[in-house]
């Protein structure tokens, strides 16, 4: 088990390592003088020079990493001018809107495919059967800023019944006061209703669009999961021992056929968690995801950096973490990993 | 070979002549994966130091249980597997040493039919294409020849004309079984071995296939070595039969001589395990002992071989407390005239195994 | 076809088991597969019953008919099960699910697959207890799961218990099943090929388990097999299927010496016994299985039967069941008694066909 543990971090850490000179290399070769962009194209030689040398960039390549790498392990991740404050500061304050919705929507994706595979593999009807396959074979193309705008055509724009692409709440409502950052949460935290209601209101469609994928993924995993493991002769043995056909169902087959699940989890959360940058533009979302298209068009590349390490540890670590429970739970896995 | 010519010396009549293939202290190991860095992974004898002969036009039985190593040995007689130790020897040549052209005729004289049919025949083969393939491996005739080869083939092991095009799903199992043989024998090669052919057949199936291989190995005088599980199977068709346990020859001997008289305790408490139908009148089963076997214990993997010693001394009525047994590995010595066993005191069981009515 | 079972059979009137009429179907594409077209035969108390039969003759249906556990969308269309007086053809999933395990047990032929992979070995066997002995501790689960082990051979049992499937043998597996089979002391125990997985040795230890466990337990057992010499060994009486029927049924000595039906006879023949060799041949069975979406008209043995084959009657009518002496009989139109009038038609020299 601990020779699990111990691989699986050495192998997130080459990971991360591999991203971060990726991320260091991708700015150094973009074309444009970041200096020249923060002082302005009338500045002077001098100026352009001290700032040059204010940013580091007129030493080595190679000091110039090292002081990345520190400074990024440290938490020092540098100054955004497009947000005026530090990076840490903007992400800090702008990251619990990305995970309110990130986690809100991986929730609600794999509760809705595990419902749904169930209702398809338990008592097996082929129309509904096709009609949810079709459904996730659809779910799984459709782009989420697509579904995000068709969903604010329809419910927003048509039929008046959810809110605009005005953010997490409406412009009149304010915001409870900060415990966890997630408006809902914080907002019942203070018994706030009339928040928790407004801050629901504007989730749902984000949620949705950003849902989609993952629920077809997963659906059609759990799908097939369900199915193979239906047919297993255990399955069998349980009903022969005087389990109930549902029981045995959930207490066997359910667990392992959740088990592989469990690692596409892991990939989506950690898509989930860096966030959609495309649905936060759509609805205006204050997250991670929405400054970094800012920075990027701003040529903040400060900001761009740190996310590209910043994705690189989530997804990997996500995945670290999701391997080792897996571990914990399949015995098997444990025995092939100290071989 | 010298200090082991105890071991060389068996079955074998002294020199290997009119042998079409030879063995001699054959051993093969499997490395699983390294458990902990710094020591050394475990290893798996697979086959230990196995030396048999066999001749020209017999069929010789192997049989075992699992973790015996009849199937690797069957894969390195074939030379799909390389051995680590000792030799294999085919009319006069080392397998060994064969590449290229030589290893290609080698592939030629020498098959090998598996168990399972649907697992070695390819599905998206037809049955047409799946014999010729060797053929055309091998380069042999204009493409009319081969469909003629491959018709006489399919005709040979009664497989009827009409189904070439057919993949083999559309067969059952039987007749893959056939398949696989036509495919074997398209070549004419002049030893086949057969890694348990009948096992996953049913016994009307099993009887029509034996019947088969009893047939093609007059008509087409080949040489068979024969892995069986089913001890009726073996001692039914097999004129000579070695035992296995555990990588290593324990006993072999005559089929009839074999059956009638095991020596090995390990052999004696493999027949007496085997069911046997007996018509006689007798009392109700409810009320008749359970037959005890011999055997203490539950099998070994190969892995957890002892140290030293006969290797079937834990679970050997005969040999478990005795020194000799613990400290010295019998070799395969003959016991009687064309029977040899690998044990310090073979035939201590003979008075007390009575076969059944 | 239901033949009277006269006082013969040993406590006769003591029937733990009853199956009448009992026909099974599954539905394709291409039509209705009938795995079992009209089974009825009794289990006496303590009794060893034997099922032979090949690929396709229904064996593994019968027993899971009789469990309640054909897999959708297969299904029981006609007939009766009654255990111990009740009818549980007649019982919903609930209802049986109470019988399942506790006065009917079965160990199915694979046992690498037969235990939860991610469950603990102690667990599952637990679990076989709970399910019917919900009062009991956890203290006194753990206690009762240890002596199931230990009587089933798994050596070290206290600490094997909380070992994970992979870490026993095939042959310990199926021990584990055996145990959590009898586990709540059912009347009926069904094996449904459970040895044919495992070697000769691991084999007889296995049998050996079983005809001690069963005495202990006075469970009767129904073996099912197609291994006509371990049937022989072990059951009293074997009821021989072919194209989802029951051909005949006799007592052990007198199918194995006088079989009355022709596939009987021609499955003895076929296999190797012990003194016959290659050249003898042996006398396979010409043809191929029975379609079993189109039943044929007459006996489904007909075309491959030695005896019957082209004739008109084997062709065009079902052969009724022929008593041969007792409660056993065999469905064939040249069948006869064997006391009393005339001679049984002695077809077994005229069955020896020697070819491939």
């Amino acid at each position: 088990m601990l020779r699990l543990i111990v691989t699986r971090i050495s192998t997130a850490a080459a990971a991360i390592f591999g991203a971060s000179i990726l991320a260091f290399i991708f700015l150094r070769v973009t074309p444009g003088d970041p200096a020249r962009l923060i002082v302005g194209p009338l500045a002077s030689a001098k100026t352009l020079e001290a700032q040059r040398h204010a940013m580091g960039l007129d030493q080595s390549l190679w000091t110039q990493y090292r002081d990345f790498i520190t400074s990024f392990i440290h938490g020092d991740w540098g100054f955004s001018y497009s947000a005026g404050r530090s990076v840490a500061g903007e992400i800090g304050s702008r990251l619990p809107a990305t995970l309110e919705l990130g986690l809100y929507a991986f929730v609600l994706a794999f509760v809705a495919a595990l419902v749904a595979a169930l209702l398809v593999t338990y008592r097996r009807r082929k129309e509904a059967d096709n009609a949810a396959r079709l459904f996730a074979f659809t779910a799984l193309g459709v782009p989420p800023f697509w579904a995000g705008l068709l969903l604010l055509l329809i419910f927003s724009e048509h039929l008046h019944l959810l809110p605009g692409p005005e953010g997490r709440l409406s412009l009149a409502t304010q915001p409870p006061g900060k415990i966890t950052g997630f408006y809902t949460i914080d907002a019942l935290l203070h018994g706030q209703l009339a928040t928790f209601a407004d801050a629901v209101r504007h989730l749902i469609l984000p949620v949705l669009a950003f849902a989609l994928v993952p629920f077809g993924y997963l659906f059609r995993l759990l799908r097939a999961n369900l199915l193979e493991v239906s047919r297993e002769q255990y399955l069998l043995v349980a009903r022969s021992k005087g389990l109930t056909e549902w029981t045995a169902f959930r207490r066997h087959a359910l667990p392992n056929a959740c088990l592989p699940a469990l690692t596409a989890s892991g990939l989506m959360l950690g898509q989930l968690i860096i966030g959609s940058v495309l649905v936060e533009t759509v609805f205006n979302w204050p997250g991670v995801g929405e400054y970094v298209v800012t920075a990027i068009t701003r040529q903040d590349y400060a900001v761009v950096q740190t996310f590209v390490m910043l994705s690189a540890c989530a997804f990997v670590l996500a995945n670290a973490a999701v391997d080792v429970l897996y571990g914990v739970i399949d015995p098997r896995v444990r025995v092939s990993a100290a071989a | 070979m010298e200090a082991d010519t105890q071991q060389a010396a068996p079955g074998l009549r002294a020199s290997s002549e009119g042998a079409l293939l030879s063995a001699r202290e054959v051993t093969k190991t499997f490395t699983a994966a390294a458990r902990r860095l710094g020591s050394p992974p475990p290893a798996t004898k697979a086959v230990d130091g196995i030396s048999f002969d066999v001749q020209r036009g017999e069929i010789l039985g192997v049989v075992g249980e699992t973790g015996c190593g009849k199937s690797t040995l069957a894969r390195c007689m074939t030379r799909l597997l390389s051995i680590d130790g000792g030799s294999i020897v085919f009319d006069g040549v080392d397998i060994g040493g064969l590449s290229g052209r030589e290893l290609k005729d080698f592939r030629r004289r020498v098959q090998i039919v598996f168990q399972d049919p649907f697992a070695t025949l390819d599905a998206r083969m037809s049955v047409r294409s799946i014999v010729e393939e060797p053929l055309a491996i091998h380069r042999i005739g204009t493409a009319s020849e081969r469909e003629a080869l491959v018709d006489e083939t399919l005709a040979l092991v009664g497989l009827p004309p009409t189904q070439t095009e057919r993949k083999p799903h559309a067969f059952s199992g039987g007749q893959r079984q056939r398949i696989a043989l036509a495919r074997a024998l398209v070549l004419k090669p002049e030893l086949l071995v057969l890694d348990e052919p009948v096992s996953a057949l049913d016994v009307s199936v099993q009887a029509q296939i034996l019947n088969l291989l009893d047939g093609l190995h007059r008509q087409l005088s080949l040489t068979y070595v024969f892995i069986v599980h089913d001890l009726a199977v073996a001692e039914y068709f097999c004129t000579r039969i070695a035992v296995l346990y555990l990588g290593r020859i324990v006993e072999l001997a005559d089929a009839r001589a074999l059956f009638e008289r095991p020596v090995h305790p390990y052999s004696v408490a493999l027949l007496s395990a085997a069911p046997r139908i007996s018509a006689a009148p007798r009392p109700r089963a409810t009320e008749r002992p359970a037959r005890t076997p011999e055997l203490i214990g539950d099998a070994p993997t190969a892995v957890a071989q002892c140290a030293s010693g006969c290797r079937f001394r834990p679970r050997c009525p005969v040999g478990r407390d005795r020194a000799v047994c613990a400290e010295v590995e019998p070799p395969l010595a003959e016991y009687r005239s064309g029977h040899w066993a690998a044990c310090h005191f073979p035939a201590e069981l003979e008075k007390a195994e009575a076969p059944a009515a | 076809m239901i033949v009277e079972s006269s006082v013969s059979t040993p406590e006769s009137d003591d029937r733990v088991l009853r199956v009448e009429g009992l026909r099974t179907g599954f539905p394709t594409r291409e039509g209705m597969v009938n795995a079992l077209d009209g089974v009825s035969f009794d289990l006496a108390r303590r009794e060893r019953l034997g099922i032979v039969g090949e690929s396709g003759s229904g064996k593994s249906s019968l027993a899971l008919s009789i469990m309640g556990l054909v897999p959708r969308p297969g299904r029981v269309l006609a007939g009766t099960v009654t255990l111990n007086g009740r009818p549980i053809s007649r019982f919903g999933d609930e209802r049986m699910s109470r019988v399942r395990g506790r006065q009917i047990s079965i160990v199915f032929q694979d046992p690498l697959t037969a235990l939860n992979p991610v469950m603990k070995v102690g667990a599952q066997v637990i679990e076989a207890l709970r399910v019917h002995q919900p009062r009991l501790g956890r203290a006194a689960l753990r206690r009762r799961a240890v002596e199931l082990l230990d009587s089933v051979g798994i050596v070290n049992p206290q600490r094997r218990i909380d070992d994970y499937p992979h870490q026993y043998s095939g042959g310990m597996r199926q021990r584990v099943a055996i145990a959590m089979a009898l586990a709540n002391d059912p009347d009926v125990l069904i094996a449904d090929e459970p040895t044919t997985a495992l070697d000769a040795t691991t084999q007889a230890e296995i049998v050996a388990l079983l005809q001690r466990l069963a005495d202990e337990h006075e469970t009767a057992i129904v073996l099912i097999s197609h291994n006509l010499a371990l049937v022989s060994e072990f059951c009293d009486r074997v009821l021989i299927m072919y194209a989802g029927r029951v051909v005949e049924q006799a007592d052990v000595p007198d199918v194995f010496r006088e079989p009355a039906h022709p596939y009987t006879q021609a499955l003895l023949g076929a296999i190797p016994t012990s003194g016959s060799s290659r050249e003898d041949g042996l006398a396979a069975i010409p043809g191929s299985p029975p379609n079993l979406l189109k039943p044929a008209e007459g006996c489904p043995f007909e075309p491959r039967c030695a005896l019957g084959q082209g004739k008109e009657i084997c062709r065009t009518a079902k052969p009724p069941a022929v008593p041969i002496a007792g409660a056993s009989f065999a469905e064939c139109h040249f069948a006869r008694p064997r006391h009393g009038a005339g001679v049984s038609a002695s077809p077994r020299d005229e069955t020896r066909t020697v070819g491939s």
